[in-house]
Formats: C-alpha cells, sequence, structure tokens
C-alpha cells in the first residue's frame, strides 16, 4: 500500500518537476469596432496576414483570422459569436494559421467548417490538425489525371469523363439538377476506395437534412465527411468552410487514398467573400466583388491534383457547382470558375423541362480531360457519342420546319431520339460502368433501333435486369480489366439477342 | 485625399529635423493652420501623441507598464528592465509599476502591444494546460 502512494506521489513530482517555466511573450491588441462578424483591432503589429488570433471573451477565448493589415489597425473576421465580442476586448495573436482536426475520425461525421461536430454523435477525438490554408502541390509532384472517377450516371460517364484529380464544374440555374449530380457521384464511389467529402456552402439546413438521410439510406455515409456552413451561418463560416473540406481531402491525399471533394456551391461562397470585403472596406470592383476573387477560388481548386507514385499517388477531384442567374454563364464567378476548371458539365433547363433529366447540354459540356479517364470499354462504344447528341440536337431543330428528310438525316434523328432516351436516369440511380458499357454497345450497334422510343427505357432496365441475371461474370470482366475483347463482345451480342427474343415490343 | 492625423505627425517630424528653432516654429505654425483649415484642430492631443510614439520609436525608448505581486528592490526592478531592454533592442525603459496580487509572483510587463509574461500565475497556467494536454 505504502509502495502504491509512494510511487503516485512520485510520479506527480516527477510529472511536475519536468515543467520548465518559461516567459512567454504575446503580441496584443484590442478590439476597436466589431460588426457582422467582422471586429476592426488596434495593436496586433506583428500579425501576419490569415493568421488566426484569440479574442477573450466572457464566455472563453473566440477564434478570428486577421484578413486586413493596415496601418493603424488589423481587419479580422470572426469565427464564433462576435457578439461575446466587447469593444476594448483583448486579441491575441497565435502565430499559427487557422487549423481544422483531419483524420479517418471525421468519416461518417457532420462536421461545421472549425471541424466541430455538429451531428449529436458526440465530440470528435481528432488528433491531427491541418491548416485550411496550403499552397497547392508543385508540378513536380503531379501526374496526369489518366484514372477515371465514374460518376454512374451515363450522359457523363459516357460523353464529359471525370479523371481522378480533376476539377469539373457543374454549372447551371437553380432547381436543375446540380446537387442531384454530385450526390449521384458521392453514392456510386461505394466500393471504389474513395473518400468523399461533401462542402455544402450557404445551403439551406432542410436541403442538407434530406441529402445527408439519402447518403446514409444508401450506405455513402460510411466514406464521406460533410461540412456544413448552413444558410444561417455567419459569412466568416461560409468564406473558410471549402478550405476546411480542402484540407480534411489533403489529410487522405498524403496517406495515398483517392478523395472526391464537392464545393456546393461556390457562388454563395464567393457572395459570403464579397460581404467580408465589403465589411473590411476593401475596394468593391466589378459586380462588387473585391479584385481577388479569382484567387478565392484558383487557390482552393489548385489543391485538387493527382500525385505521382513518389508522393504517394493520391488524388483530389473537385466537383465545384456554380449557380447562374437566368443561365447566364457569362457572369463574372461562372465565367472565372469554368476558367479554372478542367471542364464544366452545364445543366439547360430547355432540356429540363422537355424531361430529359440530368439536363446535360451535350454541346456546351466538356472535359478538359477527355477520354484520357475513360475506361477502354466505354472508350470504345461511347467514342461518337457527344458528337451524334449534339448532331441531333441539330437536326431536331431543322426538322421541325417539316421539310422533306433523306434516309441519312432520318436514320440519324431516330437514333438521336434513343439516345436522348437512354441519357434519361432517375435520381440516386447509378450504373456500374459494366452496364453502361452494354447499354451503349446496344445503340451504337444498332440493337436499340427497331425498340420504339417510348419504350427505350424500359428496354435498358429489363436488359440490365437480365445481364446482372445471365452474364454476370462477363460484367463483372469489363469491370475488371476495362476493355471489351471480341469475345466480350461476341457474349455481349448472344445476350442481347436472347433478351430481344423475350421480348414483345419490338417493332 | 484625407491625410491621417499619424502622417501629418510623421511629415512635421521629418521635416523638423536638423532646422533652426525659427523654421521649426514656422513649421508648426503652418502645421496648425492646415489643421484649422480642415476643422481637425480638436485631433491636437492625437498629434501630440503620435508624435511621441515616433519619438520614442526613433530614440528607441520605450514605455511600459510592469505589474508586480509586491513591492520590489531597485536591484529586481533593474533585473527586470534589463531583460525587456534584452529582448526588446530599446536603449531605455520608461516604466511604472502596479501591484496586482493576484498575479502571484514575478512580473507582467506591458508595452506597444506586447505582454512578456513572467508571472508565477502564468507558469501555472501553462503547467495545468501542458498536463492537461
Amino acid at each position: 500500500m505504502s509502495n502504491t502512494k509512494d510511487f503516485i506521489v512520485e510520479q506527480i513530482k516527477e510529472r511536475i518537476g519536468a515543467f520548465e517555466p518559461t516567459v512567454k511573450e504575446k503580441n496584443i491588441g484590442h478590439v476597436l469596432k466589431v460588426s457582422d462578424g467582422i471586429a476592426v483591432v488596434s495593436g496586433l503589429s506583428n500579425v501576419r496576414m490569415s493568421e488566426m488570433i484569440e479574442f477573450k471573451t466572457k464566455t472563453g477565448p473566440v477564434r478570428g483570422v486577421a484578413l486586413n493589415l493596415e496601418e493603424d489597425s488589423v481587419g479580422a473576421i470572426v469565427l464564433g459569436n462576435y457578439e461575446a465580442i466587447v469593444e476594448g476586448a483583448e486579441v491575441t495573436a497565435t502565430g499559427r494559421i487557422l487549423e481544422v482536426p483531419v483524420g479517418e475520425n471525421l468519416i461518417g461525421r457532420v462536421v461545421n467548417p472549425l471541424g466541430e461536430a455538429v451531428d449529436g454523435k458526440g465530440d470528435l477525438l481528432a488528433e491531427v490538425f491541418y491548416p485550411i490554408e496550403k499552397i497547392a502541390p508543385g508540378v513536380i509532384t503531379r501526374q496526369s489525371v489518366t484514372k477515371p472517377l465514374q460518376t454512374g450516371i451515363k450522359a457523363i460517364d459516357s460523353m464529359i469523363p471525370i479523371g481522378r484529380g480533376q476539377r469539373e464544374l457543374i454549372i447551371g440555374d437553380r432547381q436543375l439538377g446540380k446537387t442531384a449530380i454530385a450526390i449521384d457521384t458521392i453514392i456510386n464511389q461505394k466500393g471504389q476506395d474513395v473518400i468523399c467529402v461533401y462542402v455544402a456552402i450557404g445551403q439551406k439546413e432542410s436541403k442538407i437534412a434530406s441529402i445527408l438521410a439519402k447518403l446514409q439510406e444508401t450506405g455513402a455515409m460510411e466514406y464521406t465527411i460533410v461540412v456544413l456552413a448552413g444558410a444561417s451561418a455567419p459569412a466568416p463560416q461560409l468564406y473558410i468552410a471549402p478550405y476546411a473540406g480542402c484540407a480534411m481531402a489533403e489529410y487522405f491525399l498524403d496517406k495515398g487514398k483517392d478523395v472526391l471533394v464537392v464545393y456546393d456551391d461556390l457562388s454563395k461562397h464567393a457572395v459570403s467573400y464579397r460581404e467580408i470585403a465589403l465589411l473590411l472596406r476593401r475596394p468593391p470592383g466589378r459586380e462588387a466583388y473585391p479584385g481577388d476573387v479569382f484567387y478565392l477560388h484558383s487557390r482552393l481548386l489548385e489543391r485538387s491534383c493527382r500525385l505521382n507514385d513518389d508522393h504517394g499517388g493520391g488524388s483530389i477531384t473537385a466537383l465545384p457547382i456554380i449557380e447562374t442567374q437566368a443561365g447566364d454563364v457569362a457572369a463574372y464567378i461562372p465565367t472565372n470558375v469554368i476558367s479554372i476548371t478542367d471542364g464544366q458539365i452545364y445543366l439547360e433547363p430547355d432540356l429540363f423541362y422537355q424531361g430529359n433529366r440530368p439536363a446535360i447540354n451535350a454541346g456546351l459540356s466538356v472535359s478538359r480531360v477527355g477520354s484520357a479517364a475513360q475506361i477502354k470499354a466505354m472508350k470504345k462504344v461511347a467514342g461518337k457519342i457527344r458528337l451524334e447528341a449534339a448532331q441531333y440536337r441539330e437536326l431536331a431543330a431543322f426538322a421541325q420546319f417539316g421539310s422533306d428528310l433523306d434516309e441519312d438525316t432520318k436514320k440519324k434523328l431516330e437514333r438521336g431520339k434513343r439516345l436522348y432516351e437512354v441519357f434519361k436516369q432517375g435520381q440516386y440511380e447509378p450504373i456500374p460502368v459494366s452496364e453502361q458499357v452494354i447499354i451503349f454497345w446496344s445503340l451504337t450497334n444498332g440493337q436499340m433501333d427497331n425498340v420504339p422510343v417510348d419504350k427505350i427505357q424500359q428496354f435498358e432496365l429489363e436488359l440490365r435486369q437480365f445481364l446482372r441475371s445471365n452474364i454476370s461474370e462477363t460484367l463483372e470482366e469489363i469491370a475488371k480489366k476495362g476493355e471489351l475483347s471480341e469475345k466480350i463482345e461476341q457474349e455481349i451480342m448472344e445476350a442481347v439477342n436472347d433478351f430481344k427474343a423475350s421480348i414483345d415490343y419490338l417493332v | 485625399m484625407t491625410v491621417s492625423i499619424k502622417s501629418y505627425a510623421r511629415a512635421i517630424l521629418e521635416a523638423s529635423e536638423n532646422q533652426t528653432k525659427d523654421k521649426k516654429i514656422s513649421l508648426v505654425n503652418n502645421l496648425l493652420a492646415e489643421m484649422a483649415n480642415k476643422n481637425i484642430l480638436s485631433q491636437a492631443p492625437r498629434l501630440i501623441a503620435e508624435l511621441e510614439k515616433l519619438s520614442d520609436v526613433k530614440e528607441k525608448i520605450i514605455r511600459a507598464e510592469i505589474k508586480i505581486a509586491r513591492q520590489l528592490t531597485k536591484k529586481s526592478l533593474d533585473e527586470i528592465v534589463n531583460y525587456i531592454i534584452k529582448q526588446t533592442g530599446a536603449e531605455q525603459v520608461i516604466f511604472e509599476t502596479t501591484i496586482d496580487e493576484t498575479i502571484g509572483g514575478g512580473f507582467i510587463a506591458y508595452f506597444k502591444d506586447t505582454i512578456i509574461d513572467a508571472s508565477l500565475n502564468g507558469s501555472v497556467k501553462e503547467l495545468a494546460n501542458q498536463i492537461g494536454r
């Protein structure tokens, strides 16, 4: 008993004795004014740009970030309850960039942009912290994008393929299904060894709740982190949200993993930055955005990359979303983000209201990585689909005049109608790439030419069921090898013919 | 263009350097006339404070407030001042002391926008932080 007591006492003495008191020098300032999440502070002469600062309040310290370094004062954003900060309150520079917790513990959780859990499942026990601002990986550490990231959406995987490490913008007016594409892509990553980060910036919390419910229902939360800065969050939180999400993704990138980050949406992010900049009295430019609004997004999206094998071989794929006003893709923020990204998926209202969902405009959508990010099998069957889709829309507009059409044009129109029917796809119904390959194979090889246009979707659905129950090994082989050998093509042809023999609606 | 009080202070200090007494008087008169024209004569106390600050920077003078737990001997105070001089590179420290028993021991020096915390209370807090981690 005595030995135990002595041991404990010895341990306490040892622990306290090991402490070496040091003289602490702190750079401090005092709050001059606080308003709308912004504080102006005097002093802090040694503070650096983007350095984290701490406001002393009665309810404990509140974090902020120094953004404006002026001759006599420092302008800072407040990342907590700014109402607790009083005039004259002491502010301390921390000497560190703002950091957020990162790691495996975050997977399956919903966190705010400061990395604090907001899902009611208890506090996060993170041991690793990453700075939210980081210089993007340099050219020496990167390699070109060659590995596909399957979205499970036929129109995208066939015409606008996305590669791991690519930045593909999803752009369109409100309520056209931009978020739906991003969520479908996340759902389709199940079993693909991809970690997903969904960053909600200024979204309605009701919308986030339904997205979360869908992600949970489909099992996607097992590999997804949700960073939530809702519509009611103050502008500084919206501003840091995408950087925080990117920092969380970078942890997995450093571990050599593939990550998909969805920024939903960067229009609201730019608006929140405009609000901060105007409150900090920075000079407004076009559409009242500050002069560095391009850098705001370029420095974020440049952090998406595919590292070479010497640097772990991981990747961050970014799907930024931009909401346009009345289809105006030539506005300031849309053009900025279009020029930064490696392509865009443009959603068109006319297509949406005609019932083509996802309403992807094949002509205006592009992937600058192109077929390098497609498996060989998809490349083989979908090589000309983009051209056919664009030609069909032109011909369809021409054919409305009712003039006599030659056989070739009629054939193209019929094929185009079927193609657009094939592109139609329900929400939250991603299709495996091997099944997509067979659908496009059937279409391009004329196997759907005798299927009535209004039966195409039924035909496709039943064909997929037939394939899964009859040639599942072939499907697995396509997914595994990514190639379409003569033998496989023969098997597909036999299976499609068998299936067609079993249906009664062919013409 | 609005000229800040700090800029007026810097300008008058630079302009009157190595000047005769008459010239300095003339410069001051000009400055006051300019401030009167712009209706900012009420800012004169701020101007004086800025002049003191700039002069202190130039002459490497630090004005500090030193918080101590109990009255110290002159030797101890000199040691504190020497420590501040060593840390800041100042040539002179003009200081006022205040007694605050809550700091336990040691001292806390406040100057410009810097705090040097060498108090017992600060060390105990740091120890608690380290053990709590």
